[in-house]
């Protein structure tokens, strides 16, 4: 039947070919290999079971992509595969956080089974003093990767058992990456104390030469009858085949029964059906992975990967703040500046301020002296008409040869009286207009007010000036410019006298009046000059503000000054007949 | 009386100008009473004459034209001689009005001042001659009966005896014996004489 067999051949390549033209668009399957040794390797040991797949699945083109850990996790989450082939522990991770449910495991010819296929040997020297796991504290280890299963995580989790928190304990944790050969030769090299590898490895790298037997020794090794290597630890299921969630459960379904009848490869690897995990889970419970990361003691480092975002949002938010901070900072360094700069003009301004004072007091002595220019011509008229009068005097008495030496003294001396008045005279009006003469001095207030009441009389002599004071003999002393002191009484009796005489009362009584107020002394004059308007009152002490038709306003307000830079106070009270303007100076502080 | 007896009261407030004016007035021979105030002077004045007041117009309390008119108020006539400091015309003519005797501003020449004093003096010594005669002629005038006084009155208004006996209602003879002894008590020799008496002594006018 030769022929029959070649029309079945030919039918079926027909088929083949319509097959092909059926499957001109075969669904694309993509199956995932977690590519621990490397993409080409992995594509390479998967070969064989992908084209199982191609075979025995029809309709379908099962396409085999590596991925290193990060990528396979990415791929796997954005649901970019169908299927994958991966570790057990790798599979025990994405069945938790991704669903993936496996639907084989490998069945490896040296495995015990395919729950018990792979276990982690830690390796030493042959010639190392090391003999239990608890001996790794602070020691040098090497191992492939945080992610890898055979040759870290199996092994960790011994050596959380033996008391050694892999991640604190170790003097250093070293990962190498792949192949894990190289972790074998840098531990037999003494580059590290001990080594993580994968079982089996040991065994094969000696079968090939790559070591020789004694070079390296397995650590704690355990008694598993019938395990053809040497292991560390306790073993593990094999490598799963899984399906991902979104894979259609007839696809799953027609593959599980491929992969169960697929027939062994040229090294003996088959697919069996899925192992139990339940290992697994013990195995991430200890060392707190996958679902159990969150017992993971917590270090900074995982805060950081774990809360990565929210770190990030702090950090920017921390930038954010900083950056506020700084700003703030910023304005007030810069409005302090202004502050200060503003201060420092309101300085100038009262500087300017007080030399335009000290000029309006220079010009406002002047002007009171002006208004004082009858005051001083009488003031110096009398001793000069009273210096005529005695010479003339002695004149007649020579004259009329009335020579008794006696009256002719008098005469002489009156007259050396009186030039001397008149000299005393001058010499006050010239303090007085001297500018910026200002002498602070301890001074008898009451002998000063009393003396500028003397020349005021002098200058309005139809004032009538009562005093209602101390007795003379009383010290009120305090620490004053005499000469400007006297400027204010003059000043203040004054406009007493000018309001009076507004008012068409010149005679009517001034007092003035000095008591002691607090710690200090009172002087006051009061008029009955009429009352003044509470805005009048008001603006008094305002520099040009006058109620007089020819006065210059200056008065008060220089008084006011004079005063207030004399540590005391000025002020005016309104009262029935007129207005009494007193001022306060605070006595004398003796330092004995 | 004579300038003897003068006494010139000086009335100032200021110490040296009061001394100095003493001592110039007592330097030219009169007697002096100075005094710082205007009150002083009024209570310690006793009537004295002659003599005349140097006042000043400036002073507190009581001005000098206070005093003028103090003592105008009593009927005192002491010439007063007003020194000014301020030649305040208003008030020298207000003075003046109210019979100063003088008005000077200070300071005043030596001479000008004793010139006016010298002649306030002199009229002081007039006034009060004056004033004696007055009350020399009054004593005569009231010496005279109801009768002598109304002839004399009669006869100062120039009427003639007959007038007068008629206006009187009594006879010429009797008119000629009142007349005589009316002359006799007045001492006086005319009619024109007894007519100047009368009008000296401010007799008012008789009726009719």
């Amino acid at each position: 039947m030769p022929n029959l067999q070649t029309a079945i051949f030919v039918l079926a390549c027909c088929f083949a070919v319509i097959g092909g033209a059926v499957a001109d668009t075969p669904q694309r399957v993509r199956v995932a290999v977690l590519a621990d040794k490397g993409v080409e390797a992995a594509e390479e040991e998967w070969d064989y079971v992908l084209d199982w797949l191609n075979h025995d699945v029809p309709g379908y083109e099962f396409v085999i992509v590596a991925f290193d850990h990060p990528e396979l996790r990415e791929a796997v989450h954005a649901g970019n595969v169908d299927f994958l082939i991966t570790n057990a522990g790798n599979y025990g991770e994405f069945e938790y956080s991704e669903g993936v449910s496996r639907i084989a495991t490998l069945d490896s010819p040296l495995a015990l089974s395919p729950s018990r296929a792979v276990g982690s040997a830690v390796v030493v020297r042959g010639d190392s003093g090391l003999t239990e796991l608890a001996q790794l504290r602070g020691k040098h280890l090497l191992a492939a990767s945080h992610d890898a299963f055979c040759c870290y995580q199996i092994a960790a989790r011994e050596l959380v058992e033996a008391g050694v928190d892999p991640e604190k304990d170790l003097g250093e944790l070293e990962f190498t990456g792949f192949p894990i050969q190289s972790i074998a030769r840098a531990v037999r090299d003494g580059k590290a104390d001990a080594g993580f590898l994968k079982t089996c490895l040991l065994e094969q790298m000696i079968d090939s030469g790559a070591l020789k037997a004694g070079e390296l020794r397995v650590l704690n090794p355990q008694d598993i009858p019938g395990y053809p290597c040497q292991t560390t630890s306790r073993l593990y299921p094999d490598w799963a085949f899984a399906a991902l969630k979104g894979t259609a459960t007839d696809l799953s379904r027609k593959v599980t029964v491929s992969l169960l009848e697929m027939p062994s490869s040229p090294e003996g690897y088959r697919w069996a059906i899925p192992a139990h995990y339940a290992v697994l889970d013990e195995l991430f419970r200890d060392l707190k992975l996958g679902r159990y990361a969150n017992l993971q003691e917590v270090t900074l480092t995982d805060l950081v990967s774990r809360h990565r975002y929210t770190l990030l949002v702090i950090a920017l938010l921390i930038v954010l703040l900083l950056i506020h901070t700084i700003r703030v900072d910023y304005l007030v360094t810069r409005r302090t500046r202004e502050l200060q700069r503003a201060h420092q003009e309101k300085e100038d301004m009262a500087e300017a301020m007080r030399e335009r004072q000290q000029a309006l007091d220079h010009s406002s002595r002047l002007a009171v002296l002006g208004s004082m220019a009858s005051a001083i011509a009488h003031e110096l008229k009398q001793p000069l008409a009273a210096i005529d009068n005695f010479a003339r005097g002695i004149d007649r008495r020579i004259a009329a040869g009335r020579l008794e030496p006696e009256p002719l003294r008098d005469g002489c001396n009156e007259i050396t009286l009186q030039s001397q008045r008149a000299d005393a005279t001058i010499e006050r009006i010239r303090n007085f207009a001297r500018k910026g003469s200002s002498t602070m001095q301890s001074v008898n207030l009451l002998a000063y007010v009393r003396e500028a009441v003397e020349l005021f009389e002098v200058a309005h002599p139809e004032a009538n000036i009562q005093w209602l004071s101390m007795n003379r003999q009383d010290d009120t002393r305090v620490k004053a410019d005499p000469i400007q002191i006297q400027q204010v009484t003059f000043n203040l009796l004054k406009n007493a006298i000018d309001a009076q005489s507004m008012q068409g009362r010149a005679r009517a009584a001034i007092t003035v009046s000095l008591e002691r107020e607090g710690a200090g002394y009172r002087v006051g004059v009061r008029d009955q000059g009429g009352n003044l308007t509470e805005e009048q009152v008001a603006h008094l002490f305002e520099p040009f503000f006058t109620t007089k038709s020819d006065g210059l306003g200056l008065g008060l307000a220089l008084s006011k000054w004079i005063i207030d830079a004399h540590g005391g106070t000025l002020k005016l009270t309104r009262e029935t007949a007129g207005v009494c303007a007193s001022f306060w100076l605070p006595e004398e502080q003796l330092d004995e | 009386m004579n300038e003897q007896d003068a006494i010139i009261y000086i009335v100032d407030d200021d110490d040296a100008m009061r001394r100095s004016l003493a001592y110039l007035l007592d330097s030219a021979g009169w007697q002096t009473r100075a005094l710082a105030s205007g009150r002083e002077f009024l209570d310690s004045y006793d009537g004295h004459v002659p003599g005349c007041l140097v006042l000043d117009v400036m002073m507190p309390l009581m001005g000098g034209m206070e005093v003028q008119q103090t003592l105008g108020e009593r009927r005192i006539s002491l010439p007063i001689i007003f020194l000014s400091a301020h030649g305040d015309l208003p008030m020298a003519v207000q003075a003046m009005k109210r019979g100063a005797f003088d008005f000077l501003e200070k300071p005043c020449k030596d001479h000008v001042l004793l010139d006016a004093v010298g002649r306030a003096v002199r009229q002081s010594i007039k006034q009060s001659l004056d004033q004696e005669l007055v009350a020399e002629v009054r004593t005569r005038i009231e010496s005279l009966t109801l009768r002598e006084r109304e002839v004399a009155a009669c006869l100062a208004a120039g009427d003639c005896n007959k007038t007068i006996a008629r206006k009187l209602d009594i006879s010429d003879k009797t008119v000629q014996v009142h007349r005589h002894n009316a002359m006799e008590k007045l001492q006086v020799h005319s009619t024109a004489e007894i007519a100047r008496l009368i009008l000296l002594a401010g007799e008012p006018k008789p009726p009719g």
